[in-house]
């Protein structure tokens, strides 16, 4: 691996696709075998507004989301013990032992991407499913999803889904303006 | 299964807990210490048995333990994914709540009380119990009746017993959901053909609720943005997550489709948009069908419907306008009394602008050919008619009509119901008016249900046998039509956990308790194993078994040719051979032979109608206790409109009584809403359960089926879900 | 000089008593609170994945922010060589260690590892990280304030004076660096940004002042207090209500920025304190109890009444506890998305500390105490140059 061309991670998320099924949730809960410890364990989630306007004028929308894996890293930079670390293709990881549950980083995440979780002793957060994307899988909430929402892939390869899709659409991150340069990409 | 140490401590040391809250999610906790750890996968093909697709999913095999059910990427039903009750199936082997063994009633019935006793003894009882029965009844085999929903594969079993058994009285779930859908668009169509949804650039959906409602590969199809353009028209009177992503909602007044529908007739035929070739070659009737529809203007139909009659003109200008638009079928139609008529006039819509067989338009279902199963039948000297054969005009034999049914069984009527024999349908919440149902029990002297969980039924029986679940299971292989028919199969993924045995297994055990009119017992009957009737029905398919096994399903690439129908290769299964926009049939038998509109009754003053419909979250009344999904939706609460709550003084989370008509009530939360007409109310099914055998949603929010009217509509013998009033009031 | 008596005089009367029985008492709260914890984990504290600092955070800033200050003040005696301020060394540098230690003692139950936390602090440090920097300058500003102590006690001025030194500029590193785990986080605007650390440097001289007059209220409550004290109480009161004026300055000018313009994220912050769920925590505790009545009450008797003075110390010491409260609490109440669950109809998130966490901080007041009421019983913390005995000779005999 050392040798081979850095891949850089991202997922492209068309939220117009969206129905709010949560199919993404349960089967992220199930790759990575979390348990439900109460309101609080989930690494993904569906942002809504719930219905807006006045009957029969209605509208809804749905934006899934999860750990932006920021290439300016709050959460890194504020972790005493270096147990939220980087890897080398970009992915920002917990590594359970270290974490001492300090929660500085909960503080530091701008998009409420961390949580506790007491099955771990730690704090946890989406992954990217790395566990997987080296076997050539896709992430769990990517594949399970029925609309598919969510694309997946190497920002390095010019190739990639991504790639052509971040080249051919307009897209958004979350809240550009807290400088974290997200690695998830919205189409707009 | 290690019990992990702080569910320990909390069991041993609990004094201290008042101190701080401590939110129990004891069953959660306890399902999820079964945890797989890190390992090698083993991926083990099979099939999802959380609703009616059937999806195909990899599953994950952990050290022995089932970690995640993940899409089939290859399985096209479903384009390859898995929906929230699909991967929440994962941990229903582990379930702590599930049955693990058979269970006789002690106590009195819904008392809770059981013995745990052996299959056998099991089978003894009933069998002592069922026969004594028979005897009663003077050998009135039809004494006992037969309960099934599909979906287990092995429902073939559960008939063939029934029917060697000696009872004609079978109860399926077709109609409380789809049974007018079929007869209306089998009138026209001679099939209940699908949508090709894929292909399709402007969908009318006339309450189905495509975005919760999962259709595959419908639901996939609909929403996945692969056709650019693509309009989608939606009525219904709540604002469902389908109404979030269409391009047009109308909260049409429920019951009133037909006459949208009749109004676009009126446009299209009257605007001549609609397909002359098509109308001339293949469907019969147009001229009557033409003079009929001028009485039923938009400008008419604005008034029964409540949408604009220029909207109206508009979708139906669009409609005949635009190549591959379809109005899409729908699946539940347990709505009104005239709902096979409400389904004809959607049929013809699409018939006249010729949306069928041709892409983007209604495609009949092909499938892939299974050898059959074949029994010996059982031949018994004085068999009796069902119960209700009278009283529908077209009853499926094998289906029944349950409400009119059960009204017969109640009343005793031509002959007595003493003995019913549930296999995973969970009657108490699926049939409207649970007090009628609870009627029916009192009137039975023995009630078997088979499931995987304590239903309310189950929880109301005499004896529960526990199936083993779906991913302990071996299910022969199920065919599935559609316009790219797969056949898909069952495999275990676990060895069972507990004493619980598949269906074939059990009525097999039964069968060895009955005797038929020859002396023989039942179980001669059955012959070979599940696994040598799975190699015989794909025998004809070469390679099958094999990728069955290794996929979970098979396909040999084929799909449904369109043009066949057009170019004359084939004939629609009508009596005239044509698409009927008028029939024969119907007008012999008294209906109307075309779609007339009658006023649905309205509301009175202080009532609402009640509406049934689905979520993403939960299958029916089956899965409101997954953990997983529980966690999305712990509870159910009832929609009303905002303004009129406001008007009511009800805010969201006050307690209301919803009340229907024959004084039937239930407490639960109000969830106040811009997204539904301010003449219904809505909560969703599979809550208030009356099992403690399933916690999670003892006693939590309310069941619908405990205010649903008793109404059946007399065509299909569909049941009628909402014809249903309430009275709302703050409890 | 007769230190027996002395402690007879403070611990083993009445009152003395009184005070150990209540700190005993508060200690059991926290232990059982502890217990419960051990036993139940996180869910017995209502810290959540919204907020998940709460008030044992708070507390802990309660007590470092106590701890520096006490530092401060005490060195502007020993380090700075103002005379009329080493009276009050010994006994504040004592105080000092105190309260880092309940701050510690509070923070080790709420930090999940506080164990792992010392072995990879060491082995995988994060210099980046504002957290480990505080963490470490608080272990060497321990470590320094403890011998300085130690050379005190043998009355070794010069090294305890360079010890002190030491202390005094870990402790002002540690302590800005504590501001700095608020300041730098971006995510938080109403933390962020370099006020954090001043604000709390300032504040911490406050409390210092004000922990001051109380230690000696307590310590002269039942003798006559020497000219020499008296006169430094004075200053010590004039300097409380100087800091005071300039932390209340601070402080309209922290409203007013994070209201003028509405700046987002800040702007709710400040609106949950000043209109919102902290109101009464903010204007009651923070505002009145904690900087306007002390205040006005020094300002109007100009500090010669050092029962005013102890009375205001009193006020602001409890408005202060409720002052890191509300810092650490109003700054998570904006949520980073507005539609988690847990947002109220005022858009805003919402936390109380539960039972459990109330024990424990109560617990760590209770340690705190219970640790000074002992080391007025093992050492003699009057200063040995000015030796207070001597004067109240008079009163010796009533014990
Ligand atoms: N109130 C109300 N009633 C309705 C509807 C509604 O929307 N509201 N919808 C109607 C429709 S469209 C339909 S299709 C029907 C469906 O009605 P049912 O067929 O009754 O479906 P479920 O309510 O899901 O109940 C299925 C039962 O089977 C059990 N089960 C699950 N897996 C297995 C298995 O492998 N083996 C066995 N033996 N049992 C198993 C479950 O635990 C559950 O108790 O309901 C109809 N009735
Ligand atoms: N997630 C999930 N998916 C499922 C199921 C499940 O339980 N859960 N069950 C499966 C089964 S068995 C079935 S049959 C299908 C059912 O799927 P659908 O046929 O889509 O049925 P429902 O969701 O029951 O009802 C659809 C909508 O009709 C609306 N409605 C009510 N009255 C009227 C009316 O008069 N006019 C119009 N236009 N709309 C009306 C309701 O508000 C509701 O939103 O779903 C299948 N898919
Ligand atoms: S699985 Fe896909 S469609 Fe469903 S909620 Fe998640 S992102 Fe939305
Ligand atoms: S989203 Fe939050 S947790 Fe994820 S990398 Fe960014 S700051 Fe860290
Ligand atoms: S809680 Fe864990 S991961 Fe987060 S900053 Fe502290 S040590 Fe790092
Ligand atoms: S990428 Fe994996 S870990 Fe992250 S949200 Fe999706 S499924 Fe969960
Ligand atoms: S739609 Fe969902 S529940 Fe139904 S079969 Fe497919 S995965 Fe299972
Ligand atoms: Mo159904």
């Amino acid at each position: 691996m050392a040798n081979e061309k850095k891949k850089r991670w991202v997922m492209v998320i068309d939220p117009s696709r969206c129905i709010d099924c949560k199919a993404c949730d349960v089967a992220c809960k199930r790759e990575n075998s979390l348990v439900l410890e109460g309101r609080d364990s989930y690494r993904n989630w569906i942002s809504s507004k719930g219905i807006e306007g006045t009957y029969p004028r209605l509208k809804q929308k749905f934006e899934p989301s999860q750990c932006q894996h920021c290439s300016n890293t709050p959460c890194e930079h504020v972790c005493p013990t270096r147990a939220t670390y980087k890897t080398r293709d970009g992915i920002v990881r917990v590594d359970y032992k270290r974490c001492i549950l300090c929660k500085t980083c909960i503080t530091a995440c701008p998009y409420d991407a961390r949580f506790e979780q007491h099955q771990f002793k730690a704090i946890d957060k989406c992954t990217f499913c790395e566990h997987r994307i080296y076997e050539g899988k896709l992430p769990a909430c990517v594949d399970t999803c029925p609309t598919k929402v969510r694309v997946f892939g190497d920002l390095n390869d010019p190739q990639s889904e991504v790639s052509k899709l971040l080249a051919a659409r307009h897209w958004r991150v979350l809240k550009p303006e807290v400088g974290t340069r997200p690695n998830l990409y919205y189409i707009a | 299964m290690s019990v992990s140490r702080r569910t320990f401590l909390k069991g041993t040391v609990a004094g201290v807990a008042g101190l701080g809250v401590v939110p129990v999610f004891r069953h959660i906790a306890l399902t999820q210490d079964k945890i797989p750890g890190d390992g090698p996968v083993r991926y083990v093909n099979s099939s999802c048995a959380i609703c009616t697709n059937k999806c195909v999913f990899r599953g994950q095999v952990v050290n022995g333990v089932i970690r995640r059910l993940e899409p089939e990427p290859d399985f096209p039903k479903s384009r390859g994914m898995m929906c929230a009750r699909g991967n929440a199936g994962a941990t229903t082997p582990y379930d702590p709540d599930r049955l693990k063994f058979p269970l006789i009633r002690t106590g009195k019935r819904g008392e809770g009380k059981w013995k745990k006793v052996s299959w056998d003894e099991a089978f003894a009882y009933i069998a002592e119990k069922t026969n004594t029965l028979v005897k009663e009844e003077g050998g009135n085999r039809a004494t006992i009746a037969f309960a099934s929903s599909e979906g287990t594969y092995q429902e073939h079993y559960w008939n063939q017993f029934r029917e060697v058994f000696g009872s004609p009285n079978s109860l399926r779930h077709p109609t409380l959901c789809l049974s007018s859908n079929i007869r209306g668009f089998q009138s026209v169509f001679g099939t209940y053909p699908n949508a090709d949804v894929a292909n399709s650039r402007y969908i009318i959906l006339a309450g189905a609720d495509r975005a919760e409602a999962f259709m595959t590969p419908d639901t996939i199809d609909m929403f996945n943005k692969s056709m650019p353009g693509r309009k989608l028209i939606y009525l219904d009177p709540r604002f469902t997550k389908t109404a979030a992503k269409a391009d047009k909602w109308f909260p049409i007044k429920p019951g009133t489709d037909m006459a949208f529908a009749l109004a676009m007739l009126n446009v299209i035929i009257g605007e001549n948009l609609y397909d002359k070739a098509f109308v001339r070659e293949h469907c019969t009737g147009f001229e009557e069908l033409a003079a009929h529809v001028t009485q039923y203007t938009p400008e008419w139909a604005q008034g029964e419907t409540g949408i604009e009659a220029s909207e109206i003109r508009t979708v139906a200008r669009e409609f005949a306008q635009t190549p591959g638009a379809v109005f899409y079928p729908g699946r539940r139609s347990s709505w009104l009394r005239d709902d096979v008529q409400t389904r004809r006039a959607i049929a013809m819509v699409n018939a006249v602008t010729g949306s069928f067989d041709r892409p983007g338009g209604l495609i009949p279902n092909i499938s892939i050919p299974m050898k059959g199963y074949f029994y010996e039948p059982a031949w018994y000297s004085n068999p009796r008619p069902r119960l209700e054969e009278e009283d529908v005009m077209f009853l499926n034999p094998r289906d029944g009509s349950w409400i009119a049914w059960r009204d017969r069984a109640i009343k005793g009527d031509p002959y007595r119901i003493r003995g019913m024999f549930i296999n995973k349908q969970n009657v108490i919440d699926s049939v409207p008016d649970r007090n009628k149902t609870f009627e029916l029990f009192d009137k039975l002297d023995l009630i078997v249900t088979i499931d995987t969980m304590m239903s309310d039924t189950a929880w109301y029986s005499d004896v529960v046998l526990p199936e083993s679940n779906y991913l302990e299971r071996f299910d022969p292989p199920y065919g599935l039509g559609g316009i790219e028919p797969v056949i898909v199969l069952r495999q275990p993924l676990i060895a069972p956990m507990y004493d619980t045995r598949p269906c074939f297994d059990i009525v097999k055990g039964l069968a060895a308790h009955f005797e038929d009119e020859d002396g023989d017992t039942l179980d001669t009957y059955f012959s070979g194993t599940v696994e040598e009737h799975a190699e015989m029905f794909v025998s004809g398919l070469p390679g099958a078994m094999e990728m069955l096994r290794e996929k979970g399903f098979y396909t040999d690439g084929r799909s449904a040719v369109m043009g066949e129908y057009r170019s004359g290769k084939k004939t629609v299964a009508t009596p005239s051979k044509k698409i009927e926009l008028y029939s024969e049939d119907f007008a012999g038998r008294g209906l109307d032979p075309m779609p007339v509109y009658r006023r649905p009754e309205e509301p009175g003053k202080g009532q609402f109608r009640f509406l049934v419909g689905r979520h993403a979250i939960h299958t029916h009344s089956m899965t409101a206790a997954f953990p997983e999904l529980n966690w999305h939706m712990p509870e159910n609460s009832l929609w009303i409109n905002a303004a009129k709550a406001r008007e009511m003084g009800i805010r969201s989370g006050d307690l209301v009584v919803a009340q229907n008509r024959s004084g039937a009530e239930v407490r639960i939360k109000a969830q106040v809403t811009e997204g539904i007409r301010p003449d219904c109310v809505y909560f969703a099914h599979g809550f208030g359960s009356l099992s403690q055998g399933k916690p999670l949603v003892y006693g939590k929010g309310a069941t619908q089926a405990a205010i649903l009217e008793s109404h059946f509509e007399p065509v299909s013998g569909n049941a009628c879900m909402h014809e249903t009033f309430v009275e709302i009031r703050k409890a | 000089m007769n230190h027996t008596a002395f402690k007879e005089r403070i611990v083993f009367t009445p009152g003395g008593k009184l005070w150990g029985v209540l700190a005993g008492f508060l200690l059991i709260l926290g232990l059982v609170g502890l217990f419960n914890y051990l036993i139940h984990g996180v869910e017995v504290y209502n810290v959540h994945r919204q907020v998940p600092w709460g008030i044992q955070i708070s507390t802990y800033v309660f007590f470092v922010v106590s701890s520096t200050g006490l530092c401060l003040v005490s060195s502007l005696g020993h380090v700075f060589g103002i005379k009329s301020f080493e009276v009050i060394g010994k006994r504040a540098i004592a105080m000092a260690i105190f309260t880092i230690l309940a701050g510690f003692a509070v923070i080790a139950t709420e930090i999940g590892h506080p164990l792992r936390m010392l072995v990879y602090n060491i082995i995988s440090p994060n210099l980046h990280a504002a957290i480990w920097w505080m963490g470490t300058l608080y272990g060497i500003y321990l470590v320094c304030i403890l011998i300085e102590f130690w050379f005190m006690m043998r009355g070794d001025h010069r090294f305890a004076g360079y010890l002190g030194l030491a202390g005094f500029i870990a402790g002002v590193a540690a302590h800005s660096n504590l501001g700095a785990v608020f300041g730098f986080l971006d995510a938080r605007p109403w933390w962020h940004g370099p006020f954090l650390p001043i604000y709390f440097i300032l504040s911490a001289a406050v409390t210092g002042c004000a922990i001051v007059l109380l230690l000696f209220a307590h310590r002269y409550y039942r003798e006559k207090m020497p000219r020499n004290v008296e006169e430094t109480m004075h200053a010590i009161g004039k300097l409380f209500c100087l800091l005071l004026g300039i932390l209340i300055f601070f402080e309209i000018w922290k409203v007013l920025t994070s209201i003028y313009g509405a700046p987002p994220g800040k702007y709710e912050a400040m609106m949950a304190l000043v209109a919102g769920p902290l109101s009464t925590s903010f204007w009651l505790f923070e505002v009145l109890l904690g900087m306007l009545i002390p205040f006005a009450l020094i300002l109007f008797t100009k500090a010669r009444s050092f029962s005013i003075n102890v009375l205001a110390a009193a006020s602001a010491i409890v408005g202060i506890f409720f002052m890191r409260y509300n810092l650490v609490v109003a700054g998570q109440l904006v949520p980073m998305r507005p539609d988690v669950h847990r947002v109220g109809p005022d858009g805003l998130l919402s936390y109380f500390p539960s039972p459990t966490e109330i024990g424990i901080v109560l617990g760590g007041i209770g340690l705190c105490l219970l640790m000074y009421i002992a080391a007025n019983l093992l050492f003699n913390l009057d200063d040995e140059e000015h030796p207070s005995e001597v004067e109240s000779l008079q009163t010796n005999s009533c014990s």
